[in-house]
C-alpha cells in the first residue's frame, strides 16, 4: 500500500470506510511527516499533535459507531495561521501580538463539521502580503522540490505542506494570487473561488473587496472535495454570495468534450519564459485530444484593473493595519509597508473610482471573453520559480519588479472575482513544477473542476512528488 | 518625476499627479515615518492614478461601488 500520508483524500477515505486504516494512523502518519519534514522546509508555524490525535481517536470512534461524517471524516488537514481558531492565537506571519480569537472561522467550522481534523497551522507571507512567500519574521517557508526556490505566496505553507505529504489538503488566501501562485510552484492543486463564494469571516483581512479562499491539495477531486465542506453563504461575510451552491464532485466525471476553451492571444501569452510557453501549449493539447475546442481570443486591457487593484489592496490594508504599523512598526516587513503608504496619499474618490471601474470591466471582460469561449486558459506566471535569494529583497529596489512579475496574471483576476483553478503541468530543464489556470465565468467552479479532472485523468503531472515527501527520506 | 508615456492620454492633465510634498504631508497626518523615498510614492501613485483615469470618463454615474459584482453578472446570465 502507498504511504498513508501520500495517499489522495479519496483514497484516504475510502481506505477509512473498509476499516484498512483507522483515523488515528492516517493522522499519525501525516504528523510524523510534517515533524521530519519542518526543520527543512518551514511550512509550519504551530504543530497541533496532541489535540489532531485525540480528535482523530474521537473520529474513530464515531465511525465504529456508524456516524461517519462524509469524505472527510478523519484527513488532517492544516490551515493558514490567519483563520482564526476558538482560544488560540494567530501569528499572521508576524511577531506582532494578536488577539485571542473567541470565535473560529466560519471555514474551520465548516470543516470541522465535515470531520477534518487540524494538524496544526501554516506559514505565511507577512499578514498575508508577498507573492514571493518569503517571510523574515518568522523564517522563510522554502519549496520542497528545490529549497533554494521560493514556495510563491503569500499562502507559502499551504502549498509547500500539500507538496511535501505533510497535510492532504490546506486552506490559503488569494487575493492577488496567493493560492495559484504557491500551487504552481510547489507543484499542487488550488482554487481561487468566485468573490463571494467561500465564507471570509474569522480570517485576518487585507482587502476586503478582493480577498477569497481556497482550497490546496494533490488533486483536483481533492479540491472538490473540500470546496463541498466550504462553499456557501454566511450571515457574518458582508462580501458573501448568495448562489446556490452545486456539487462539486458529482459532475466532475462528466465528458469535456466541446468545452470552449480560450487561447488568449494577448497579456497572458506576452513575456512568458520559453519553458513556460512549452509546457501551456503541451497542456492545451490534451485538452484538445480531449475533446475540447481551442479558440484563441483577445482580452481586454488589464492594465487599468491590476492598476486599480492594487490601489484597492493597499487603501484597505493600510485602513485595517495603519493603528497598528504605528504601534509596532517594526513587526511590519519593508515590503508590507512600503505597499501600503501610497493609501495614505491616495483620495477618497479615487479609491471609490477604482471600486466603481470593477464592475465596468467585469462586465467587459465578460462579454468580450466569455461569450466567445467557456474557460480561459493561460499561465500562472510568466516566469519559472524564482530563487530565494534574488526574491528576498527587504531593500525594496527590485520590489516592484518582482511583486509584479509574479502578480501580473493573477491579481486581474482577483479584480475581476472571477474562480481560477491552478493545476500542474510539467516541469522544467531544472525539475521545477509547471501550471496553468483554468479561469471561469463567476461561480462556474464546477466547471474548472470538471476540466482540471479531465486534465488530470488524461496526465500524472499532479501525481509526481518531491525526494522529501518520501518516509525514507 | 518619471514622465509616462500614456499621460498625453489623460482627459483632465494633472489633476491626477501627486507631488512628493503631498505624500509627505499624508504621512504625517497618518502619523507614520515613510519606508520607501517619498518622490518614489509619488510617482508610483502618479502611474497608477493614469492608469485608472483612461477610463474615468467611461463610467456611468449610476455605478455605485460594490463588492457583489460577481453576483450581479451571474445573476444576468
Amino acid at each position: 500500500m502507498m504511504a498513508l500520508n501520500s495517499m489522495t483524500i479519496a483514497d484516504a477515505s475510502d481506505a477509512l470506510n473498509r476499516r484498512e486504516i483507522s483515523c488515528v494512523e492516517l493522522v499519525g502518519a501525516v504528523l510524523a511527516q510534517a515533524k521530519a519534514i519542518n526543520p527543512i522546509v518551514n511550512a509550519f508555524v504551530r504543530i497541533d499533535e496532541e489535540l489532531a490525535l485525540a480528535q482523530a481517536k474521537v473520529a474513530d470512534i464515531l465511525r465504529a459507531r456508524g456516524q461517519t461524517l462524509g469524505p472527510l471524516h478523519g484527513i488532517p488537514m492544516a490551515y493558514k495561521d490567519m483563520f482564526h481558531r476558538a482560544g488560540l492565537p494567530s501569528s499572521y506571519g508576524t511577531t506582532v501580538k494578536a488577539t485571542v480569537p473567541e470565535r473560529s472561522a466560519t471555514t474551520l467550522s465548516r470543516l470541522d463539521a465535515a470531520g477534518a481534523i487540524q494538524i496544526g497551522a501554516l506559514n505565511m507571507s507577512a499578514f498575508a502580503v508577498g507573492p514571493t512567500g518569503l517571510n523574515n519574521s518568522v523564517g522563510n517557508c522554502l519549496n520542497p522540490w528545490n529549497t533554494e526556490r521560493i514556495t510563491g505566496g503569500s499562502s507559502s505553507g499551504s502549498g509547500a505542506a500539500v507538496a511535501v505529504h505533510a497535510a492532504f489538503a490546506t486552506l490559503g488566501t488569494d487575493t492577488a494570487g496567493s493560492v495559484r501562485l504557491p500551487a504552481a510552484f510547489c507543484g499542487v492543486t488550488g482554487l481561487k473561488p468566485t468573490y463571494g463564494r467561500v465564507s471570509r469571516a474569522g480570517v485576518l483581512p487585507l482587502s476586503t473587496s478582493l480577498d477569497t479562499i481556497g482550497p490546496l491539495a494533490r488533486s483536483v477531486k481533492d479540491v472538490a472535495l473540500v470546496m463541498n465542506a466550504l462553499a456557501g453563504a454566511d450571515v457574518f461575510d458582508a462580501g458573501s454570495a448568495h448562489v446556490d451552491v452545486p456539487d462539486y464532485v458529482r459532475r466532475i466525471d462528466e465528458p469535456v468534450r466541446g468545452l470552449r476553451i480560450g487561447v488568449p492571444t494577448n497579456f497572458f501569452s506576452e513575456g512568458l519564459d520559453p519553458e513556460v510557453r512549452q509546457s501551456i501549449d503541451a497542456s492545451l493539447q490534451v485538452l484538445k485530444d480531449l475533446g475540447c475546442e481551442i479558440i484563441p481570443v483577445s482580452i481586454p486591457d488589464l492594465s487599468a484593473a491590476d492598476a486599480a487593484a492594487a490601489l484597492i489592496v493597499s487603501c484597505e490594508a493600510s485602513s485595517l493595519h495603519q493603528e497598528m504599523m504605528r504601534e509596532q512598526r517594526d513587526g511590519y516587513t519593508v515590503q508590507f509597508r512600503m505597499r501600503m503608504e501610497r493609501a495614505f496619499s491616495t483620495p477618497a474618490p479615487t479609491y471609490l473610482d477604482a471600486l466603481r471601474f470593477k464592475s465596468i470591466e467585469l462586465a467587459r471582460f465578460l462579454k468580450e471573453v466569455f461569450t466567445k469561449v467557456d474557460v480561459l486558459h493561460a499561465p500562472v506566471a510568466p516566469c519559472l520559480t524564482p530563487t530565494v535569494a534574488e526574491s528576498n529583497t527587504e531593500s525594496g529596489d527590485r520590489l516592484d519588479e518582482i511583486v509584479g512579475r509574479l502578480v501580473k496574471f493573477n491579481r486581474p483576476i482577483n479584480f475581476l472575482g472571477l474562480p481560477a483553478l491552478a493545476l500542474p503541468v510539467g516541469f522544467s530543464s531544472d525539475a521545477m513544477p509547471l501550471s496553468m489556470q483554468l479561469i471561469g465565468r463567476p461561480f462556474a467552479e464546477q466547471e474548472l473542476l470538471r476540466l482540471g479532472h479531465a486534465y488530470q485523468t488524461a496526465t500524472d503531472w499532479h501525481k509526481q512528488f518531491p525526494a522529501l515527501a518520501r518516509q525514507d527520506k | 518625476m518619471e514622465k509616462m508615456s500614456f499621460l498625453p492620454e489623460n482627459p483632465h492633465p494633472g489633476a491626477n499627479v501627486v507631488t512628493e510634498s503631498q505624500v509627505i504631508a499624508a504621512m504625517k497626518t497618518a502619523g507614520l515615518l515613510p519606508t520607501a523615498a517619498p518622490s518614489a510614492i509619488a510617482a508610483g501613485l502618479s502611474n497608477q492614478f493614469a492608469l485608472m483615469k483612461r477610463y474615468y470618463p467611461s463610467i456611468p454615474l449610476d455605478i455605485e461601488p460594490m463588492s457583489h459584482a460577481v453576483e450581479l453578472y451571474a445573476a444576468r446570465a
